[in-house]
């Protein structure tokens, strides 16, 4: 075999090779739960910002949001050890927040072998107390890598 | 780097290939046999992506002037240690058996290099797991894992392009371009194998490949030669003429 011969054996085989990253990870792995905020006036449906807004996780110390204002979507995370995640969302420091309980099946999803794997959720259902809350739809069931809105919070007038 | 662009370098690459090799010799005594190689890009590649070790061997046996019957065959093992977020492992076999055309009109009977076209058809049988996994979150908690041993047969159609030259007597160089298409497509629910022997990356429905081999050949039997007919001269009335007055010159 010729030295140019060698010389464009191994050109090709670094193009391939670098191609083959086995360890970095350029994919998304983190999922979280897209929730709007919304309002039925007069059966017309509106986007709504609540004014402080406080999400914890029930469970967990600390807070996801704490008197946050001018958020019309927010996104959390669920627990990809149990089926069942629970927070607690109060829209405004004078009004009553809710329980607010996400029943779900998890699905474990190969990103890469860089970036190993994500939990891929399906939302069964929704459970929730009714103080500020007038209703929950869940628009998109399936939560992934990308930046859906899974689910609509509607509150009272 | 994008898919096209990575299939134009390669491409160009290849193209310089075949211009380097073309200015090998032809051996006009050669016989017709079968050939026996191996992919020599396999070596290499184990050093610049240690994850992978691989073996490919082939074998070719010359039909007719034109039509080549060729098994190709190997073995891949692929070990990804990636802590904590993915550990990976496999081993398997595979087979590839096929035909090649060769395109290159032989100038005589037994001329050696050959410019050719082909299909194969491909096998493999492959062990793969996970021993272990682990999904980061600071937020709930960890996820750990392991995904057991799991034995798949995977199936794909290749096409080959490329060429082989006998650069000294009965050793031949030849590289090969091979876009493959993955026949089978329930090879996992959740995790397909990462690298399927003989084939490539398992995430993949399309891949394109690139060997570069060095083959012997066991001259078996002797090709029949067909030695071109030779014209027969016409003597022009110029010549005769000639001929008279030398004929007549001589005489004299």
């Amino acid at each position: 075999m010729g030295c140019k011969q060698i010389i464009f054996l191994f050109l090709i085989l670094s193009t391939l090779a670098s191609c083959e990253n086995y360890t970095s990870c350029s994919g998304t792995v983190g999922t979280s739960m897209g929730i709007s905020f919304n309002q039925i006036i007069d059966s017309t449906e509106s986007d709504t910002i609540p004014r402080s807004l406080t999400v914890t996780g029930i469970g967990r110390t600390g807070s996801f949001y704490a008197r946050d204002s001018g958020l019309q979507t927010i996104r959390l995370p669920l627990s990809q050890i149990a089926d069942t995640t629970a927070f607690y969302i109060q829209p405004d420091t004078t009004a009553q927040g809710d329980t607010v309980n996400i029943l779900y099946r998890r699905n474990l999803h190969f990103v890469s072998s860089g970036c190993g794997f994500a939990t891929y959720f399906n939302i069964d259902t929704i459970k929730y107390t009714r103080h500020s809350i007038d209703s929950i739809a869940i628009p998109v069931k399936t939560i992934t890598t990308t930046d859906a809105k899974n689910v609509k919070i509607y509150y009272n007038k | 780097m994008p898919r096209t662009l990575r299939s134009i370098i390669i491409n160009s690459i290849g193209l310089l290939l075949l211009s380097v090799t073309c200015h090998a010799q032809y051996r006009p005594d050669s016989l017709y046999g079968g050939r026996l190689g191996m992919d020599l890009s396999r070596i290499p590649m184990h050093f610049l992506v240690p994850e992978r070790t691989d073996l490919e061997l082939n074998a070719d046996l010359q039909l007719t002037d034109k039509l080549f019957a060729v098994l190709e065959g190997g073995w891949n093992k692929t070990v990804i240690h990636n802590k904590p977020v993915f550990d990976y492992n496999s081993s398997g076999y595979f087979g590839r058996l096929g035909v090649d055309y060769n395109f290159l009109k032989p100038a005589y009977a037994h001329e050696t290099t050959i410019v050719y076209g082909g299909i194969r058809y491909g096998m493999a049988n492959m062990n793969y797991a996970i021993p272990q996994y682990q999904i980061t979150d600071s937020t709930w908690g960890n996820v750990t894992g392991s995904l057991p041993q799991r034995t798949v047969t995977a199936y794909w159609i290749e096409l080959v392009v490329g060429m082989k030259v006998e650069v000294v007597k009965n050793l031949f160089l030849g590289w090969s371009m091979r876009p493959r298409i993955l026949l089978s497509q329930n090879l996992g629910t959740l995790v397909r194998p990462y690298i399927i022997p003989g084939y490539g990356k398992g995430v993949n429905n399309a891949v394109f490949d690139f060997n570069y081999s060095v083959s012997y050949k066991i001259p078996l039997f002797r090709a029949k030669e067909h030695p071109p007919k030779l014209k027969t001269e016409t003597k022009t009335p110029k010549d005769k003429q000639v001929q008279v007055k030398k004929t007549a010159g001589s005489g004299s």
